[in-house]
Order: C-alpha cells, then structure tokens, then sequence
C-alpha cells in the first residue's frame, strides 16, 4: 500500500445516488445466499425434514381417516394439513426473520454500521429479512412439490381460486411481514426479541388450525383464533385450493389489514430506530 | 461541523456544548481520557447518536434534520473486528456495503475494487475475512468507509488493534484519503504519538468539553502535559 495507491480512487467510486429499496434487497439477498451456500448440511436437512413432516401428516391422515368431517377438511386430511404446515413454516418465517436478522446484526457487531449507511433504516431492516423469505417461499414449494409427486396430493382449483390463493397468500405475508416488523421494533429497543419471536409462532400454530380445524377449539380460544389473520389466510388458502372457491369477503379483510399494518409497523420501526439513536444504545446488544 | 452539541445519557454529561470545524483536507485528531465524549461525538457526527442541542452540519447538510443525506458524504471506521460478515470475502463485504450506498451491481462492483486496490488488499480481495489478519480487517473497514468517495471521514481508535507497521500503513492512508479527495477527517484516539504524527490539528476533550486546540506537530510531549493537566 502507498499513498500513490489512492490517486486512481477519486473519481473512479461511483457517487452515491438516491438508494432504491431493490438494490438493497438484490445485494441482501445475494449476501445471505453466499453466507448459506457456505455451509452445505442444511440444505440436505431441510429436504429430510420436508420429507418427515410429509410421512407425519400422511400417517396421522391414515389414523383420523380418509375424510373426516368432509365440509370442514375439503380434499382429506392429508391436504389439510400439508397445507397448514406449509403456510405456517412460510408465515412463520415471515414473522420471525427480521427480528431475528435484526438480533443477528447487533450480535455480530454490523448493525450500527449498517445503519449508519445512507440506505434508510427501514430499507435495510426489510432488506435483511429477504432472503429467509424467498428461501422459504422455495422451501414451501418444494415441499407441496413432493406432497404431489410422493404422497398423491391433489388440488381443486378454477383459474379465479388459484389467483384467489396466490392474492390471499400475498396478503397475509404483507401482514405477517408487518407483524415481523413491530417484532424487530421491539428488539431494537429491548434488544431480546426471541421469546416473543417463539411465543408467536407457537401461537399461530394452536390457534391458526394447522392441524385441525378452529372449530375443534374450546369457545373461548375459537373466539382468539377468529381474530387471528394466519386463521383468515389458512381458510382462503384451502378454500381456494381444496375446494375451489373464491371467499371474497376474507379476502378483503386481510387485504385491508395488510394496507393498514405495513405502514404503521414501518413507522414503528422507524421510531424505535429513533429512540435508540438519542439513547445512544443502536450498538448495543 | 459541530456547533454546541450537548448529550447527557441519564445523570452522565456526555457532551457539554463542544465546537468542532474541520475544513477539507484537515486531520483532527480528539484525545482525551476515557469518558472525555470522543466516541460520542464520532457517533453524533456519523448519526448514529442524537444531540440533545446544538446542531451538526456535515458538507454542508444539516445531519438533524436529514440524516439519510448527511451518511451520503460521510465514511465511518469503527475500529471494530465484528462489524464484517466473515463467511463473505473482503470484495463480497464491499460490494454489499456498496449497495448500501445506492451503488448497483456494476458499479458497486468497481466501487469495491477500487477501493481495496487503494487500501492494499487487492490480492486478498476474493480471501473470507475469517482468515484475514487484525490489520487487514482494519484496512477493510477504512476501505468500507471510502466507498461512497466521502467528504467526512470519520475514524474510533482505527489502529488499536493493530503492530506499529500495520498502525503506520493505515496513518498513511488516511492522511493520503484526506489530501486527495480532499477529505475533513476527524479521527479518536488514545495514541498520542499517532496524534501527534498524522493530524494537522489535536482536540483535547475533558468531561465532555474542548480543553484544547493544538497544532498537530507540537508533538507527543506537548499532548501529554496537557492531558496530565486534564486528569490523565
């Protein structure tokens, strides 16, 4: 190195311009994609454990029967459930990955850093989480892929129900997504978000009706269950899929609160940022 | 730079009321004992922390009132190990933090090598970080903050970590970077001689206030007597 070594710089670094959400999100998601082709095993893992989860609903199916209760489990057990554990792993990660990202960057030490960046704080939360989100959107594919291919699952849908689902789907990851967010608030301004984290994936999958129908439920959580959107989604998403139909007004009623929750958790994020930014506590962990 | 910035955290006082103007091309070193507010004042110019008054201006933006633009003109150096990702290599670190400047692909891509040429670690470039030396992590992070070609370099203790050789290369650098560009840095640090030998001026900070303005070349003997007289 010499200081001869800095002359070609000026001039050569590119200034900065205006930074657009999808180039922060595109450079997230190719660096978490490096980082996790770093490590080989859990990508064998998690076929193995799509595959176990898969024989596991197929096994309990055999046990409760080929069509239980045949309004309430439209196309079987089997596609009940597989259904179920695939939105919950899906809006389960929704959920958690930006908290969790965001304990990750205050832990390793690249938080202050990032945030002293000049992309806006929201963008670079948001970008953190893409990458698990598409990881587990493919997963998610992957494993109604092999549900059809090795277990015999079949859909009934109309070209309206397939786009009914794919909308229905959207929604509910915009809500999961903003929920996410109020979670990674929280672990900036208390810095220990996993309980919470685990608190609210565990939550979804008793009262969301993964692996039985809400309506099983005593009164009162049946009651919770009906507030929760994960509910609102399960039901458009089999509904859709399963049984063919269009359930317009759930729909709705998840778009809305999509529309309503984005930009009050994105401004709940930025407060939070805020606060820790006149408390002096952003490196903090 | 800075014009009478206050910050209390609780019934601690910071920082009470400093001044702080660096012109382009000038080196400012701050020393003073620990607790003196030198870190707290970085963050405040980097705005990372919030003043409670006062106001901070950074190449001519108001960083209070749009931080987002003053980080446009402003390179940070922490000092700080952790602050990579070290399953990356030193040019996928660049390229991402360069993303984080607004830089595509393509250009984040020049950016990152441009700037590892300069710091020296161009044929490391494509090594992960795990496997790099303290000293080249230290010249990853000065190479980190030139990325988007800042007016403001700011550096914590860049060379705590590092042997005198490695201390030197990375003083070198600096006061290349702010004589180039021209570039207004502002480093802390507790190495006097370091002071002495790459500012052009020392800003002595005691409990949070400007006890001194020295010329950089008064040497290590001058900055001692007047830390000695500042508790140290």
């Amino acid at each position: 190195m010499t200081t001869a070594g800095l002359t070609p710089l000026v001039g050569r670094v590119p200034s900065p311009q205006r930074v657009r959400a999808r180039t922060v999100v595109a450079a997230s998601i190719r660096r978490d994609w490096t980082i996790a082709r770093s490590y080989r095993l859990p990508f064998a893992l998690g076929l193995f454990q799509s595959l176990v989860s898969l024989a596991f609903v197929d096994f309990l199916g055999r046990l409760v029967g080929p069509h239980p209760g045949r309004e309430q489990l439209p196309g079987g057990y089997f596609a009940f459930a597989v259904l179920g554990t695939v939105l919950l792993a899906t809006f389960g990660v929704t959920l958690t990955s930006f908290a969790q990202r965001l304990r990750a960057e205050q832990t390793s030490g690249t938080l202050e850093v990032l945030l002293t960046m000049p992309a806006p704080a929201r963008v670079a939360v948001l970008a953190s989480g893409s990458y698990q989100l598409l990881a587990s959107a493919v997963a998610a594919a992957g494993t109604v892929g092999l549900a059809v291919g090795l277990f015999g699952l079949r859909f009934h849908v109309t070209v309206q129900s397939a786009l009914a689902a794919v909308a229905g789907t959207g929604a509910a990851l915009v809500v999961f997504a903003a929920t996410g967010l109020a979670l990674a608030a929280f672990v900036v301004v208390f810095k220990r978000g996993e309980t919470l984290t685990s608190m609210a994936s565990s939550a979804l999958m008793v009262l969301g009706g993964v692996y039985y129908p809400v309506s099983v439920l005593p009164a009162p959580l049946r009651h919770v269950a009906s507030v929760v959107p994960f509910t609102w989604a399960l039901d458009v998403v089999r509904a859709s899929l399963l049984a063919g139909r269009v359930p317009l007004g759930q729909l709705a009623v998840l778009a809305v609160a999509g529309a309503l929750a984005l930009p009050g958790a994105m401004w709940l994020l930025g407060r939070a940022v805020d606060r820790a930014r006149r408390t002096g506590t952003l490196g903090q962990y | 730079m800075a014009e009478g910035v206050t910050k209390r955290f609780g019934p601690t006082v910071a920082l009470a009321g400093v001044d702080l103007g660096v012109a382009p091309g000038e080196i400012v070193a701050l020393v003073g004992p620990n607790g003196a507010g030198k870190s707290t004042l970085l963050r405040i110019l980097a705005t990372s922390v919030v003043p409670d008054s006062g106001t901070v201006r950074i190449a001519g933006v108001d960083a209070l009132a749009s931080p987002v633009a003053a980080r446009r003109h402003t390179g940070v150096v922490t000092g700080e190990d952790r602050s990579f990702f070290w399953r990356l290599s030193g040019r996928q670190n660049l390229e991402f933090f360069a993303a984080l400047h607004g830089l595509r692909r393509r250009e984040a891509a020049v950016a990152a090598a441009a700037t590892l040429a300069a710091v020296g670690l161009g044929e490391v470039a494509d090594r992960r970080v795990d496997r790099y030396s303290s000293g080249m992590r230290s010249r990853l992070g000065v190479a980190r903050a030139l990325l988007g070609d800042p007016a403001v370099l700011l550096l914590d203790e860049p060379s705590r970590s590092l042997d005198p050789e490695a201390a030197e290369r990375l003083r070198q650098l600096v006061a290349a970077f702010a004589t180039t560009r021209p570039a207004a840095v502002v480093m802390a640090t507790h190495d006097l001689a370091e002071a002495s030998a790459v500012a052009t001026r020392v800003v002595v900070l005691e409990q949070g206030r400007v006890r001194a303005h020295l010329a950089g070349g008064d040497g290590t003997a001058g900055l001692a007597a007047v830390l000695a007289g500042a508790g140290t």
